[in-house]
Formats: structure tokens, sequence, C-alpha cells
């Protein structure tokens, strides 16, 4: 594939006014030879197939359809993980994409977890600080009934590099997924998260932090489609916007005929730190059941004035300010992972920035 | 969570649904030409400059895509349009002077007692004209000006309405500004001096009579450095079969520290597509205050728009929009703040029942020479059975860390335990539901003048009644 193509990624599920360009993004498709050897490791309670699985055929992610070609055409390989039904992993099964000093590569995993098992899956995607290229990893995860799924993905790739992150779910009965993402670094990051709440009383969580700088950008999608009765999702964002940094977040809530009982929830709380960012916010409710809660929030702004004052009384001044709250949102979602080792990780390349 | 259902009755529209022939009237051929521009702007005797405004609108409108959002309008046929209806009669400034079934019309729908108990001033619009229009002597003698467009472009306002029409909104703005510009015909002139102060509103009223006909009237209001106006409009249709078009235009200045209300109660029949363009520039200290009711029409794409373009200018933004069987309700606005220290604030509340359609879409845009804007958005949807559909879709584009921006949603159903509460306290089920509804809906409720905060509890009320089972 040339270094010229372009795809739409990220549509929204309804569309607004084309001269807001948030409808979708276009991400540039660079060069692309194979797919990235993927330093893994594996809970014995998981399986893994190196084949896709037949669970997750055609479903849909929050990237969208021009994703699945870019893979099938590039022939990414695929990489299935399976849990049995009633097994807890031991450990979290943790998958590392070192893309080292160049990309070029797409990828796809799948999950699939089967009835009543739990599984944390880790997936650490890094580079060289000055690599270049296009890296695309697709995750699809088959949650089976009462199954229970924390999926960690962080990015830290290089300034150059423009990453695709893009995830499809599909949820059984009381199946319960909930998806950490951390944003730390990266030049154009485009992520996608569609989510089928398909089974009564599944429900889906996503913490999402994330830090843009410099001249980077970030795009997200987020949909959660409650088809189920009772199901539950809530998603949380919060970020940072630093020197020329552009984000785009995109979050839908979309309540189908027959989800009677369910509730979702989405707040966003962006800060922004510079006159020179661009921060773009698109939150849906989309509602064709009566029997339905929706609620969405968003704050956008600078520090508050009162919190300033506050700190600067006690000695801070306004660049320690900007840290400790930049470091707050990081760590707030940092808290949440379940698996020790990953935190450790983070929390001393934290302090090592 | 309660197993019963509240059957719903569509609306008595009895009240506005009486209509008479227009064999009197005269109209050109239906779809659009150059040959229809051409005698639509003579028939109206426009200036050199207006004639060939409405023919680059022509083309502009040729070459423009059709909305690829939004509602479907795909039974708009502009074939089968008629774009221009001139009933048989010319402008008056007495009720006496107007013929029987229009005057008719108008007295049916309460717009000359209006007038004389409430009112500064009044123009009636009867498809494609004005036939009636009057402003208060006091007023006049402020020096405000109220009256038809196509009067004002042949007197000593020409050059202000040349150097304002259609800048705000102009024709390649999207398909149906362009179709306006072409088409545009009837519609008012407000002009208030600076430090005017009109204390009682003046109002417009629109009446699409003619079947498969369509409405452009334009209005302009310029609202001069310190002075405050208070501006009412309230259109109307009868029911036909065939689909009917209003691709309106409302263009507003509003001048320094100066003031605009401008408010709207739309009832159009349930064959309208009301694709209708609103749009206010407000300058440094001024506000613009739009308040929307929007009940009728089949398909509406409406999004009143305030560009604020001066330092400390303020936006607020109120509406309800209630959609039944039958409609696909598409309201909201668009804020753009483009001075420092700007303000907006929306509010919005929407209620669907019967199948109808609610979207409440918005934007608000605060640009890199905004530092120090605020904006706040709550929209509040409630869904009043499983058949019916209600989306928000809400876009905040933040260019400036100098802004502080508060955004809120929800979507839900009448709370069964505030139903019971009012049971409890001898209210039938049927009550209970229409008065929490008229509550949901106060907001805009308390922003009218009396008379019409009455008319739209009328109509909340008539499209509660029903029975329960």
């Amino acid at each position: 594939m040339g270094d010229t193509n372009t795809m739409k990624l990220n549509i929204l599920p309804a569309a607004t006014f084309r001269w807001l360009r948030m409808n979708e993004a276009v991400c540039r498709v660079g060069e692309i030879d194979g797919s990235l050897e993927i330093s893994r490791e594996i809970p014995e309670e998981v399986r893994s197939e190196g084949t896709k699985a037949p669970e997750v055929q055609g479903m849909k992610t929050g990237c969208g359809s021009a994703l699945d070609a870019l893979l099938l055409s590039e022939g990414a390989s695929a990489d299935a993980f399976r849990i049995p039904d009633g097994v807890k992993a031991g450990h979290a099964l943790r998958l590392d994409f070192r893309y080292g000093q160049s990309a070029g590569k797409v990828n796809e995993i799948d999950l699939v977890l089967g009835a009543g098992s739990e599984l944390t899956a880790v997936m650490d995607y890094t580079s060289d600080p000055d690599a270049e290229g296009f890296a695309a990893v697709q995750t699809k995860i088959h949650a089976g009934a009462k199954s229970r799924l924390t999926l960690v993905q962080i990015v830290r790739v290089g300034g150059k590099m423009t990453f695709v992150n893009d995830t499809g779910a599909f949820l059984a009965e009381d199946a319960e997924l909930s998806v950490i993402h951390l944003f730390l670094s990266g030049g154009k990051i485009y992520q996608g998260m569609r989510a089928a709440l398909d089974g009564q009383g599944s429900s889906l969580r996503t913490d999402t932090a994330y830090v843009v700088a410099g001249k980077d950008l970030l795009d997200m999608n987020y949909n959660a489609v409650h088809t189920g009765r009772k199901t539950a999702s809530r998603m949380t964002v919060n970020g940072v916007l630093r020197e020329n940094a552009s984000k785009t977040f995109r979050g839908t809530i979309d309540f189908v005929r027959g989800s009677a009982g369910s509730t979702g929830d989405e707040t966003e709380d962006v800060l922004l730190l510079s006159e020179d960012v661009v921060n773009k916010t698109i939150p849906l409710i989309l509602c064709a059941e009566e029997d339905v809660a929706g609620n969405h929030g968003a704050t956008i702004g600078r520090i508050p004035e009162d919190m300033l004052f506050y700190l600067s009384a006690r000695g801070l001044s306004e660049e320690d300010i900007v840290k400790m709250l930049e470091k707050a949102r990081i760590d707030a979602v940092i808290r949440r992972i379940p698996d020790g080792k990953t935190r450790d990780k983070l929390e001393g390349s934290q302090q090592r920035a | 969570m309660t197993e019963e259902k509240t059957y719903v009755e569509d609306i008595d529209r009895s009240l506005y649904d009486f209509r008479y022939e227009d064999a009197d009237a005269w109209k050109v051929d239906e779809g659009l030409s150059s040959e229809i521009i051409e005698t639509i702007s003579k028939e109206k005797n426009d200036p050199e400059w207006m004639r060939d405004f409405r023919l680059r609108s022509l083309e502009i409108y040729r070459r423009t895509p059709m909305v690829d959002w939004g509602p479907d309008i795909d039974g708009l046929d502009m074939d089968n349009i008629v774009t221009y209806v001139r009933p048989n009669t010319r402008m008056t400034a007495a009720w006496e002077d107007v013929p029987e079934s229009i005057r008719d019309t108008f007295e049916k729908l309460g717009i000359p007692q209006a007038e004389r108990e409430s009112l500064a001033g009044v123009g009636a619009q009867y498809d494609s004209e004005l036939v009636y229009h009057n402003v208060k002597k006091e007023v006049a003698e402020q020096g405000v000006v109220y009256t038809d467009l196509e009067s004002a472009l042949h007197g000593p306002y020409e050059e202000m309405i040349r150097s304002h029409f259609m800048k705000l909104v102009p024709p390649t703005d999207h398909k149906f500004a362009a179709l306006h510009g072409a088409v545009w015909s009837g519609g008012s002139f407000v002009y208030v001096p600076p430090g005017v102060s009109v204390e009682i509103p003046l109002q417009s009223y629109f009446r699409l009579n003619a079947p498969g006909a369509g409405q452009f009237e334009h209005t302009l209001i310029i609202v001069d450095k310190g002075a405050r106006l208070h501006f009412i409009e309230g259109c109307s249709a009868p029911k036909y079969n065939v689909a009917n078009l209003h691709a309106g235009c409302v263009e507003l200045y509003v001048g320094e520290d100066a003031v605009l209300r401008y408010s709207t109660i739309e009832n159009w029949s349930k064959n309208m597509y009301n694709l209708n363009t609103k749009r206010a520039r407000v300058e440094k200290g001024g506000k613009v205050e739009w308040i929307s009711g929007s009940f009728g029409s089949h398909v509406s794409y409406l999004y009143p728009m305030s560009v604020l373009a001066g330092e400390g200018s303020r936006s607020e933004f109120t509406s309800v929009t209630f959609a039944g069987k039958g409609q696909n309700l598409d309201t909201g606005c668009k804020v753009v703040h483009d001075a420092p220290g700007t303000t907006s604030y929306v509010n919005t509340r929407s209620i669907s029942k019967s199948g109808g359609i609610s979207t409440f879409r918005s934007s608000v845009v605060i640009g890199k020479h905004a530092a120090g804007s605020r904006s706040s958005v709550s929209c509040q949807s409630l869904m009043l059975d499983d058949i019916s559909r209600s989306d928000t879709i809400p876009a905040m584009d933040i260019r400036t860390d100098k802004a502080d921006v508060g955004h809120e949603a929800k979507i839900g159903r009448i709370s069964d335990d505030a139903v019971f509460y009012l049971m409890s306290r001898g209210l039938s089920e049927e009550d209970a539901r229409a008065l929490i509804v008229s509550g949901f809906a106060d907001t805009v409720g308390k922003e009218l003048p009396l008379e019409y905060a009455v008319e739209m509890n009328n109509l909340i009320r008539l499209e509660m009644k029903g029975s329960i089972g």
C-alpha cells in the first residue's frame, strides 16, 4: 500500500453539521509490511490459538469498516486467546507491542471468554521516541455469559507515529467489560471502541485518561450499543491538552428499542493548558426506548481560579500545579488497573518523567 | 417500572386546520426555473440588484448538494412546489380592508385581538405576501420602523437592507438558504433606533393556505445601539395531503448594548417541511434571547444561530420541542463565540410520543479570540412511549484555554413516583402526566408573554389528552 492512502475512521453513529468536521476522522495510512511479533506473557489457563476466533467474525468495531478492509487487504495476522468456561486466569495476559524504530505493522487480537470466566488483558504499545510510520491493532472481544474482562490498553508511542487502536466487543448475559485506556504519547492516535451490550444485565465501564502535547492528535470514538434489557454503560474520560495539541472525543450511548431498564452515563473533563489547543467533544445519546435513563456531562476549560488560588497560597508554582493535576488524572486511571506489575511499571515511568 | 402504557391521542388541530379555496390567488408554475425567478422578481418590482441576487442564488441552489445528515426529506420534491402564491389583495393597515376569508383566518387565530390587547405592531402574511401591516402610532413616533420588506426596498432604507440582506445567512450557507435567496417573498423589516426601548412586543404571523406551496418570508431586524425589542413570530397552516415547504430566513443584527428577544411558537401542519434558517449577530455588550416552541410540521430542521461578535456579548436560547405521530423534529441551536468575554446559555426540553422523533442538535464553537468566554448547555428529553425516538447530538469545539464550558444532558421517562404522588393528591393519571409534561416545558412557557404561554400550555394539554390503558 502506498503512503498517500487515507481512510475514514471513527464515524459518528449519527452525523451532524458537516462544517464542524466531527462526523469522522481521516487517517493517513503509511507503508505496511506485515504484522508485529508480539511479546507475550500468557497465563496457563489461557489458550493461544494463533488464528482468528470464529466468534468474532463480522463483529463491528469503533473505528469502522475501513480498518477491517485494510487489515484484510494487508493480511494482518490474528491471534486468538481463549479462556474456558468457569476459569479465572491466575495472572494477567500481557501483550507488549514494541514497534522499535519503525512501525508499518497491523495486527488483530481476539479475546474469547467462556461463560463465567475472568481475565485481565494488558496491551502495552511502545516504540522508540523517534519512531515513524503507521501501525494498527484491532482487538475483538466475545464475552460469554457472566464472564468478566478487564482490558488495559496503554499507548505511549513516538511522536511521529500514526497509531490506530480499535476495539469491538460483544457481551452476553451478565457479562462485564471494563476497559482502561491510557494515552500518554503518540503523534496521531485514533481510538475506536464499540461494545454491543446484547445480553440482559451486561455492563461496560470505560476509564480513559490522556495527555496530548506538542502538535499531537488524539481522535476517539466510543460507542455503547444497548440492545439487551437492564444493561449498563459508564464512560469516563479525563484529559489534559497542552501546547498545540488537538483532541476529538465522540462518545455515544445508543439505547436500541427493547433495551428497557438500561442506563448509560458518560462524562468528560478536559483541562486546557494552552491558547493553541483544539478540543472537540460530541457526546451523543440515541434513544429508541422509553424505559431507560441516559446522562452525559462535559466540563471543558482551564484550571478553576479558586483551585489555582488555593494551591498557590500553599506555595505551589503554576507549573507544579499543572503537573500535579495532570498526574492526578493519569494516576486515577492507573489505580484502576488490577494487574500490579503493570501498575508498578507505569508508576515507575511516571516518576521518571 | 409499570407494565401499563399511556395512550396519547394525536393533537386536535381543528383550531388550525380550517382552510379556504385559493381560487382567487395568482401563482407561478410548480418547480424552479430562471423564468419563474424572473416572474417573481417582476411581480415584486425588485430593484435590479435584488433581481440579480435572486438569479445568482438559483445558480448556487442548483450546484449545492442536499444535506446528508438529519431527517429524511425525500418526500419533498421541488418540482411539485409552488414557490409564489399571491393572495388577491394588497397590503393594508386596516383589518376591515383585508378580504373577508383572509380576515376570518386571522380572526380565528386571534391575531387582531392580540394586536389590540398586547402588541405594539402586527404583520400578517398569507401565503407569499403580507396582507396586513400596522404599527402603533406611539411606537412609530419613536422612530421605530416596522414594515414589509418589499416596501422598505423602495424607500429610504433600501441601502440599509442592501448592506444587511442575506449577509448573515448567505445563499452559499446551505441548499435551502440558496433557495430562499432565489424565491423569498414577504416578511418584515424592523429598525429600532439607538436607545429606543420598545416596551411591548411586535408580532409577525405567517399563514400558509395554499396546498403544495412554499413560504419563503424574510425577516430582517436591526436593533441599534442601546435599543431593546421583543419580536414574536407565529406560524400555522391547514393540513393537506401534499407536501408544503417553509424555508424562511431570519437575520437579526443586535447592536452594542442592545437587547433583542425573538420568540417563536411554531405550529405548522403535519405535512410541512420546515427548513428555516435563523441567525443573529451580536455586537459588544449586546444580547440576543431566543425563545422557541416547536410543535408542528412533518419534518423540521431548525437551529437558530448566535454569532457573538462583540466583546461581552451574550446569547440565551430556551426551547421546547414536542414531536408526535408522523413528526421528525430536528431542532437545537448554534453559538459561535468570536470575541472575548462572551457568554452563551442553552436550555432545551424535548418530548417524544406516538412514534414521533425528536432530535436536539447543537454546536458551541469558542474561537481563539474568545478568551474569557463561557458556555453552558443543558438539554433534557422525555420519552412518553417505546415507539418514539429521542436523540441528543451536541457538539463543542473549543480553541482557547481561557474558556469555561459546561454541558449536561438527560434522557428518560416520566417518573412513576411523581405520577403516584400527584394521583394521591386527587389528580387523574392523565392530568398528572399532563401536569408533569407542562412543568417539564415550563422553562419556555415562563419566558413568553402570558397569552403565548397560555397558548403553549393549551397545545401541550391537547397533545397529552388521551386515555390511560
